[in-house]
């Protein structure tokens, strides 16, 4: 005779020589009742009704965040019922215990994230997907032919640049921050020069500077080598450096240099 | 002692200046400091020179309140830049390499690196485009000084011809408010309130002192620091020169140097007494107090009494009846004027006075009467509290007449002095130039009339007459609003550079 709880949404056969009690998990005795009504009678030659069938595995997977900047950091979370053991595929790999998190570090590409989970009573696997934006194109030479040159995403950093910083910095401050002062050295090369543009770099950099005093004049100083990769770039530039004029810019005091940073 | 025991007591000085200076600040005596770059420096880098120094003196003292950092920003001729831009041509197409080689973060090739020597060496002037830049520079500083504030320059290389020829603009009392740190100077001289370090190893300035031992010049200030290992250990393309890779590098001898300078400097213009507020020293508030047009110096109800001396009657005379025909005689016009001055240097109101001596002038018609009359004013009792000016003084007002008149067939013959006191408070707000006036009056009169009838009798009639206190009559006579007859001008305007200082301030 094979026995069946019922009154759930599934049927499963119960393993032989599995009491309910075993296989129901902890907690569970309100759920025994509807379970109890339908196994009708005992067994043909009255022993003890065989084990109901294992359940199978379940598990919620999921990332954060779903969509992210170019060398972001993602974190996967994933919890399971019913599962002994767990694998990661595709954007990830190796064996992963039944539940936890795990940092994907650096993501520079959009990925799917599988995790496929077994257990007594069967496996399951869920995926969950990362979209990362992309990094503009490399214009190559074709991309020095102007002193503006490309900049694909029209967003006031010329794409070569842009790649740079993307492929040099992780996502936060200081790379915002380098966005910033990469769009202000684009404006120094094709704008009429204007004061205001010195203070702006002193802004930046001074937020740079608050992030990390040893590293923000390096950090300022190659950008500034990246934009101006052509003897053209090279003389536009220092014809703003002439034509801006005596200009006269505060320095923040130190302890204020975050505040140069503005809102995120 | 040795060197080591040098660094140890320049350090222990230092930083017990700190602490001092954390205990006990005294923000009274602000400064601002100006980071002046030299020739071939782009805005990044002279940015960052300024905030590096910024960074560099707030560590040692403890983010010490008081000094407001800054660039005076020196752009380069568009001509010094033929130089740089070749040796970045130079370096061939790689424009990225030279760039971040000139900017000290890569490497430069030997070639490219006696191109850009010979750059520098050959900036080391002030051209004719220059006069725009220090022009504007002097305009920053005299801001600054009109803001009560010292002003520290940190010149690099050639900016330190932009910081003499600044000094030397400056007016002795703005001089007098301006101290400098000259880093790498290609100088011989360095400001008064000043000081320099140089690197013994700094190419650029034995080149450029060379250059111009072979004009003729002065070699520039010697080398005064010795290198170590953290210069020489610095990704310097500068030749030794660079403000932040070559001085400024963390732990060397040539940022000690440099720190402990601008220290000094900070300490000497946070301890000088010196008025810093050469844009105000001009500054004077004069108050003119005239007494125009017509008056009546005859106190309301005044009256004489006069008795024939051969019949024994008397005549009571009221001054004050419309009737009396006589009260022409003593219309007069008053010319007294006063004029007060005071002058503010730094934030003091100095109380001045000139005196214009008024005259009494008797009316032009009476040419019978011969008559005159002078003010001595005491103007000694000024304060100045707050910006308030109170001047009590007092006007002895004199006055004699003699004439003969003619009255019908009376010919009366007067001689008579008078002496009119005043006890006088003036009370100006000297940033406004408003305020009050009260006084109480006094007067000491002395007559003696003798008439002489045509009946050949004569009347002799003499009198005095002391009034004193708050006697209402003369204030009556003046215009109700008491500094009606009162012009205040005031004269905040800075002098020109160099000009002297008005007489009345000294």
């Amino acid at each position: 005779m094979d026995w069946f709880y019922t009154g759930c949404a599934n049927r499963h056969p119960l393993s032989a020589g599995k009491s309910i009690r075993e296989t129901w998990p902890r907690g569970a005795g309100l759920a025994a009742v509807c379970i109890l009504i339908s196994a009708c009678g005992g067994g043909e030659d009255g022993s003890a009704p065989p084990a109901p069938p294992e359940a199978g595995p379940s598990m919620t997977l999921s990332a954060s965040p779903t969509s992210a900047e170019y060398g972001s950091d993602v974190v996967l979370s994933w919890s399971t019922t019913n599962a002994s053991n767990c694998a990661a595929s595709e954007g990830w790999s190796g064996e992963q215990p039944v539940s936890g998190q795990e940092t994907v570090s650096h993501l520079t590409a959009s990925a799917t994230f599988t995790l496929t989970c077994t257990g007594p009573g069967g496996s399951t696997h869920q995926s969950t997907t990362v979209t990362v934006a992309s990094l503009p194109p490399d214009p190559g030479e074709a991309g020095n032919t102007t002193i503006a040159g490309a900049d694909s995403d029209s967003d006031g950093v010329r794409d070569d640049v842009e790649r740079y910083i993307l492929m040099n910095t992780s996502p936060g401050g200081i790379r915002q921050t380098l966005i910033a002062q990469a769009k202000l050295f684009q404006r120094t090369l094709v704008e009429t020069p204007q004061a205001s543009m010195l203070t702006t770099m002193a802004r930046n950099l001074e937020c740079l500077y608050s992030y990390s005093p040893r590293d923000a004049r390096g950090q300022s100083a190659k950008l500034l080598a990246e934009y101006l990769n052509t003897p053209e770039r090279v003389a536009a530039y220092l014809n703003f450096a002439a034509s801006v004029g005596a200009v006269t810019v505060d320095i923040d005091e130190p302890a204020d240099f975050a505040k140069s940073c503005g809102p995120p | 002692m040795t060197t080591h025991s040098k660094l140890l007591l320049t350090a222990l000085g230092l930083s017990l200046s700190a602490v001092a200076y954390a205990d006990g600040f005294d923000d009274t005596q602000p400064a601002s400091a100006f980071y002046i770059n030299g020739v071939l420096t782009d805005p990044l880098d002279a940015l960052t020179s300024s905030i590096e120094l910024s960074l560099a003196w707030s560590q040692m003292s403890q983010k010490v309140p008081g000094i407001r950092f800054g660039l005076a920003y020196n752009p380069t001729d568009p001509k010094g830049y033929g130089d740089l831009i070749e040796a970045i041509r130079q370096v061939g197409s790689d424009s990225k390499g030279a760039v971040r080689g000139i900017l000290g973060v890569g490497p430069l090739s030997a070639r490219a690196l006696d191109i850009l020597r010979d750059a520098f060496v050959n900036s080391m002037s002030l051209s004719a485009e220059t006069q725009g830049v220090i022009a504007n520079h002097l305009s920053l500083y005299r801001d600054r000084f009109a803001q009560k504030h010292k002003v520290i320059l940190v010149a690099h290389s050639q900016g330190n011809l932009f910081a003499l020829e600044e000094y030397k603009r400056l007016d002795p009392l703005e001089q007098a408010c301006t101290y400098t740190v000259a880093v790498a100077t290609p100088s011989n001289e360095v400001p008064a309130k000043g000081d320099y370090v140089t690197l013994k190893s700094d190419e650029i300035i034995l080149a450029a002192s060379a250059l111009r031992v072979s004009a003729g010049l002065p070699p520039a200030k010697p080398g005064n620091v010795d290198p170590d290992l953290l210069n020489e250990a610095a990704t310097d393309n500068s030749r030794g020169h660079a403000f932040v890779k070559a001085y400024m590098v963390a732990g060397a001898k040539s940022r000690q140097a440099i720190l402990e300078k601008f220290e000094q400097m900070r300490e000497l213009s946070r301890t000088e007494g010196t008025p810093c507020n050469p844009v105000e020293k001009a500054s004077t508030l004069t108050i003119y107090r005239t007494f125009g047009g017509p008056i009546t110096p005859i106190p309301i109800g005044y009256s004489t009494t006069t008795t024939n001396v051969n019949d024994g009657v008397s005549t009571t005379t009221d001054f004050s009846d419309p009737t009396f025909q006589g009260l022409a005689n003593y219309i007069g016009e008053d010319r007294r004027s006063d004029t007060f001055q005071a002058c503010k240097i730094d934030d003091r109101w100095i109380p001045k006075h000139s005196v214009r001596v008024g005259e009494l002038k008797p009316d032009p018609l009476r040419t019978q009467c011969s008559g005159q009359g002078y003010d001595e004013v005491d103007t000694s009792d000024f304060s100045v509290e707050g910006g308030t000016l109170t001047a009590n003084f007092t006007v002895d007002g004199k006055s004699s007449t003699s004439c003969d008149d003619t009255v019908g067939l009376v010919v009366n013959k007067t001689v008579a002095s008078m002496t009119n006191y005043s006890l006088s408070t003036m009370v100006i707000n000297l940033e406004t130039g408003t305020g009050s006036y009260s006084r109480t009056l006094g007067q000491t009169s002395n007559y003696t009339h003798t008439y002489t009838g045509s009946d050949g009798l004569k009347t002799s009639v003499s009198n005095s007459t002391t009034t004193g206190g708050a006697n209402g009559s003369w204030s009556a006579a003046r215009p109700e609003d008491p500094l009606a007859n009162t012009r205040i001008e005031k004269y905040t305007q800075p002098l020109a550079p160099g000009a002297e200082i008005p007489a009345q301030c000294q």
